[in-house]
């Protein structure tokens, strides 16, 4: 039960919906766009989260496609994981989305909501992370198109009243060979899903261009995908033990140590999935 | 005969209602003139309580009133009186209950419950058992030594201390044990909190009738226990306080206390006795309502060469969170059981509950035993190794037999023990023991077996006691009325099987009332403790003896003959000689009618009790007494699949052989033991209440308590042995419980085979392997 009353609102244009949040944030409301809601409704019964709106996104038609055009492939931020798993356009994000809370929350769940979320492993980052994917992001000037590495750091650092439309992936990306592994405080969780937690570590890596391209979650406090990281497992004539002791010393920040993990046992379990990507990858 | 009673698998009673939705819990009845209360809950371990401020709550519109702890000075308990509903003075565990809020509807209760401003000043944290005992350590309650002793010579507190109670059992000659001891082996345990999480929260309703009755609605496993406790704390005389209780949506011992009742009770006296509804969200019942104890164990075991059992010394430190509730209780209990099925004839004990800033608890199935069961099986184990002896030989060479005695001197025999041995056999069958314990699979991985006995009895008051109320339709079918509410394993229906065996009339034609209410149902103590097919189902019999001694008295006027020559049975009194002569008992239960129309008898009413004799209570030096009438014993297994790269694993298998002396229901025990062996999975595996060092409780949310989810299960493996208990029901023992006792161990006896190495503090999460082998250098 959320314990106060917000106002919400279902627009039905993109244009409408970057419109009312301004309107909303002019009168002094503190709006959320609000996808699938799980994350909003279980902060606000918990008093973690006060929004006076919400400007529900779910009604907005282009939010809720799948397109495949000019050699991209385009998925609707309001598409739920569970959608997007049964479309089956890109099996990496199959495995990144699919394992990411359990199959009736992934029935609420939108692409967007996961990459905005307030709880940090953000786990459907990892896949664009590595694609390069584009995200189509509208507000009040219009609509822009950025890569994901210029926008995202740590988190999506979307201006105040940015709607995230979608994103767009390259075609070439869909079917490139990868390694997606995730580990939960109860042990490795396989594809299709059998084990429900947040991760330890939480990998997905791809082989483009004769390259490993990887991204990390859970290690962290933060997903990211580094670029030094990859230089590491890139090199050419490096024992691979050597590879993932470089690579361990060149990830961008402290090893998180949280009642989920130790940061010893994350280191760990980062290098045992380092080895195998790099086993399967390389 | 087509007659259908015992020993038959039959859905429960209530299996419809549930399965299509329509069955009814506690929160599901709703009244236009019902108010709603939600909880202010504490954001500190231990901390004073400075101020509360609610003039900010009262501005939301639709609040009623707000109730704290101020307007209700009294202190209760059921062993010793340390416990106020609401909060006093300070706070001593994360989630205690400071303030209720009663509202027009949930929502204005519950932001309302949001804009309380309480200011706390933080006090030093009690975090662990180990902290507790220390001579200077903060004290959680400081007035100890003036609470109210509610049952004297039970339970010992220390004042001036964070010693709650402290229960010595001593048994033989300890001296002489060692010196008979060739191979001795020592070890530590350490074993966390963690909730019961069943499916319905706690929630209760109160409403005060404007004639005084107190009407309490709760999903309760003790409605005639809340009767008690309300009417004593509130000084009310018993009769003016009804309890209901429905189907309650799991109990597994959560539900045993009395606790969101009194607060309910509260509120509504607040707002002039209206009804109010207070139901606990996931997080209030995981960390306000009570959970399940900690353990801190040091074990050390004495055998010869050949491995019989010499001496034996135990140190068990329970971990009671901030109030005692029945933790005192419990440490009798693990004290009274410590040497577990093995016979010991040189022991000490000393079992102690501790204070702490964590939350409090109560029963949790198999009333916490699992706790020190695994302690002691882990010990065997290492004995084993020690030895070099077989696992389960060990188990089975020092296996209690009749003529034995238990660790408080109760002289065994096979009613009251049954046939451990028997288990053993036929578990080593049914895991294919003899493959061996560790089978190197290749790959990395390992395959490997544990096990654990069981035993357990039950920690009933002596004046515990059941009855049991049998009515006659016009039809000829039964209504059986009882005070054991449905939990879940389907008791109503073994109830009903019972009656129907002592009847041999077909069971569906026994109707069994689903709702307790105590001021219409026969009494029955609690529906805890595995007792309840034992204990109301000797009532049952006892009524069911009543009822056909009725049927009989007014058959033989029928019939014209004495009683003596009839039987009753399919529905009939007939004559013994030749059932070919007899009468309808729908023809004789509501009066009989001459064929010249003039009438005899009336309605007949079948009425029987139960009180257990011969329980007594513990010797405060010695340990000397009875706690409970007889025990289960059993024998489990797990099998794993161990993956020595990454220390993951994957449990394959789960075995159980369980002593019933009778299965009533087969398909309905088997899954009640399934669900204990499940449960306890989950706890060996992943649960634990974890708290910060400010003693805050960080997992209070099934996002981050996990359980064992459906498709992480192992194949159960469920088989019994049948050795009658002369005493219960057609020979039956209580087993409902029991089926989670030794599962913690056996995974950890598994998983230490597995990765050679002690995993000796539960849950052994792939984590917890991983630093217990690179701890042993592996």
């Amino acid at each position: 039960m959320i314990p106060f009353d917000f106002e919400y609102y279902r627009p039905e244009t993109a244009t409408e919906a970057v419109t009312l949040y301004t309107d909303l944030a002019g009168r002094g409301k503190n709006a959320r766009y609000f996808g699938g809601g799980t994350e909003i409704i279980s902060f606000c019964r918990l008093y973690q989260l006060y929004p006076h709106a919400v400007i529900d996104i779910k009604g907005i038609p282009e939010l809720n496609t799948f397109e495949q055009k000019n050699g991209k492939l385009f998925i609707g931020a309001a598409k739920t994981l569970s959608q997007i798993q049964e479309s089956n356009l890109f099996p990496l994000l199959n495995y990144c989305g699919g394992r990411v809370a359990d199959h009736t929350i992934r029935n609420k769940i939108t692409l967007g909501g996961n990459l905005c979320a307030m709880i940090p492993y953000r786990e459907t980052s990892l896949a664009l992370l590595v694609s390069e994917a584009e995200l189509v992001i509208q507000n009040r000037k219009g609509k822009k198109i950025l890569p994901i590495s210029e926008i995202f750091h740590e988190s999506l650092r979307l201006e105040d009243g940015d709607l995230l439309m979608g994103v767009h992936i390259r075609e070439e990306c869909l079917g490139a060979p990868f390694v997606c592994l995730k580990k939960t405080s109860d042990g490795n969780v396989g594809y299709p899903q059998d084990r429900v937690g947040y991760p330890v570590v939480s990998v997905a890596a791809m082989r483009a261009d004769n390259k490993i391209q990887a991204a990390f979650s859970g290690v962290c406090i933060f997903p990211f995908r580094s670029r030094t990281v990859e230089e590491v497992f890139n090199k050419s004539n490096l024992p691979r033990e050597e590879k993932i002791r470089q690579a361990v010393e060149v990830i961008p920040a402290a090893i998180h140590d949280d009642m989920i993990s130790s940061a010893g046992y994350r280191e760990f379990v980062l290098k045992s999935m380092m080895a195998e990507i790099l086993e399967r990858l390389e | 005969m087509n007659t259908v009673g015992i020993g038959i698998s039959i859905p429960k009673k209530e299996s419809n209602d549930k399965v299509t939705g329509r069955a009814k819990y506690n929160t599901d009845h709703i009244r236009p003139e019902l108010l709603h209360a939600w909880m202010v809950t504490s954001i500190y371990a231990h901390a004073r309580i400075k101020s509360i401020d609610l003039a900010k709550a009262y501005k939301i519109t639709g609040v009623r009133a707000i109730v704290t702890g101020d307007s209700c000075p009294i202190l209760c308990g059921p062993a010793i009186e340390d416990w106020s509903p609401l909060a006093r003075g300070k706070v001593r565990y994360f989630g205690e209950p400071i303030a209720v809020v009663v509202g027009d509807s949930e929502a204005i209760a519950k932001e309302a419950a949001g804009l309380v401003q309480v200011e706390y000043e933080p006090l030093p944290v009690v975090n662990s058992p180990a902290q507790a005992f220390q001579a200077d350590s903060p004290k959680v309650h400081e007035d100890l030594a003036i609470y109210e002793i509610v049952q004297a010579g039970t339970i010992f507190p220390q004042p001036g201390t964070n010693i709650l109670q402290h229960v010595k059992v001593k048994k033989g000659d300890l001296q002489k044990g060692w010196q008979e001891s060739e191979v001795v082996v020592e070890a530590s345990y350490s074993l966390p909190q963690a909730n019961h999480i069943a499916m319905e929260p706690r929630n209760a309703r109160a409403e005060i009738k404007p004639d005084g009755q107190v009407i309490i609605d709760s999903s309760t496993q003790g409605p005639f226990n809340i009767q008690k406790f309300i009417s004593k704390y509130f000084k009310l005389d018993n009769s003016k306080v009804t309890v209901r209780a429905p189907l309650v949506g799991g109990g597994f011992g959560g539900k045993t206390t009395v606790h969101v009742e009194f607060i309910a009770y509260l509120a509504s006296r607040a707002v002039g006795g209206r009804p109010v509804k207070l139901v606990e969200s996931r997080e209030q019942d995981m960390t306000s309502s009570p959970c399940m104890l900690g353990l801190q164990a040091s074990i050390k075991l004495g055998a010869a060469k050949d491995g019989t059992l010499k001496a034996g010394e135990f140190t068990l430190i329970t971990d009671v969170g901030a109030y005692c509730d029945s933790g005192s209780e419990m440490a009798r209990g693990m004290a009274a059981d410590c040497s577990g099925p093995y016979r010991l004839d040189n022991l000490h004990c000393d079992a102690y509950s501790v204070y702490t800033n964590h939350t409090f608890v109560t029963a949790f199935r198999s009333f916490s035993r699992l706790s020190s069961t695994f302690a002691l099986e882990r010990t065997m184990d290492k004995l084993a190794f020690a030895l070099g002896m077989d696992p389960l030989e060990l188990r089975k060479k020092n296996a209690l037999r009749p003529g034995d005695t238990s660790p408080t001197m109760v002289r065994l025999n096979k009613n009251n023990f049954g046939n451990l041995e028997a288990c053993l056999e036929k578990l080593k069958t049914l895991i294919n023991w003899d493959e061996g314990v560790r089978v190197e699979l290749g790959n990395g991985k390992v395959r490997a077996k544990g096990a654990a006995c069981l035993w357990k009895t039950s920690s009933s008051s002596p004046n515990a006691h059941s009855s049991a109320i049998i009515i006659i339709n016009d039809d000829g079918t039964l209504n059986l009325s009882v005070g054991a509410v449905e939990i879940g394993p389907g008791s109503k229906t073994c109830l009903a099987q019972i009656l129907a065996e002592k009847l041999r009339m077909d069971v569906n034609k026994i109707h069994v009332i689903m709702e307790v209410d105590t001021s219409a149902s026969p009494h029955h103590w609690k529906t805890v403790a595995s007792m309840t097919n034992y204990m109301v189902g000797n009532a049952v019999l006892e009524a069911a003896r009543d009822f056909i001694r009725q049927l009989k008295t007014i058959g033989g006027i029928v019939l014209k003959c004495p009683a003596e020559m009839l039987e009753v049975g399919s529905g009939r009194v007939y004559l013994r000689e030749d059932p070919e002569i007899f009468v309808d008992i729908k023809e004789i239960g509501s009066g009989y009618q001459y064929p010249e129309g003039n009438a005899i008898g009336g309605q007949i009413i079948g009425r029987g009790n139960f009180i257990m004799p011969h329980l007594l209570p513990m010797d405060p030096s010695t340990g000397r007494g009875r706690l409970g009438p007889a025990w289960a014993v059993g024998a489990q297994a797990v099998e794993v699949e161990f993956n020595q790269r990454d220390f993951s694993y994957k449990i394959v298998r789960a075995a159980t052989v369980m002593d019933a002396g009778k299965v009533l229901n087969p398909k309905g025990a088997r899954g009640v033991v399934m669900g204990g062996m499940s449960m306890g999975l989950g706890y060996g595996s992943r649960e634990a209440a974890k708290y910060s060092t400010g003693g805050q409780r960080e997992n209070p949310q099934l996002r981050t308590y996990h359980l064992l989810r459906l498709g992480e299960n192992p194949q159960y493996l469920v088989e019994f042995v049948e050795t009658p208990d002369i005493n219960g029901p057609y020979g039956m023992r209580g087993i409902a419980e029991h089926g989670i006792i030794g599962i913690p161990a056996a995974l950890a006896n598994a998983l230490s085979a597995a990765a050679q190495a002690d995993l000796d503090c539960p849950p052994l999460t792939p984590q917890a392997i991983w630093q217990a082998c690179k701890g042993a250098g592996k």
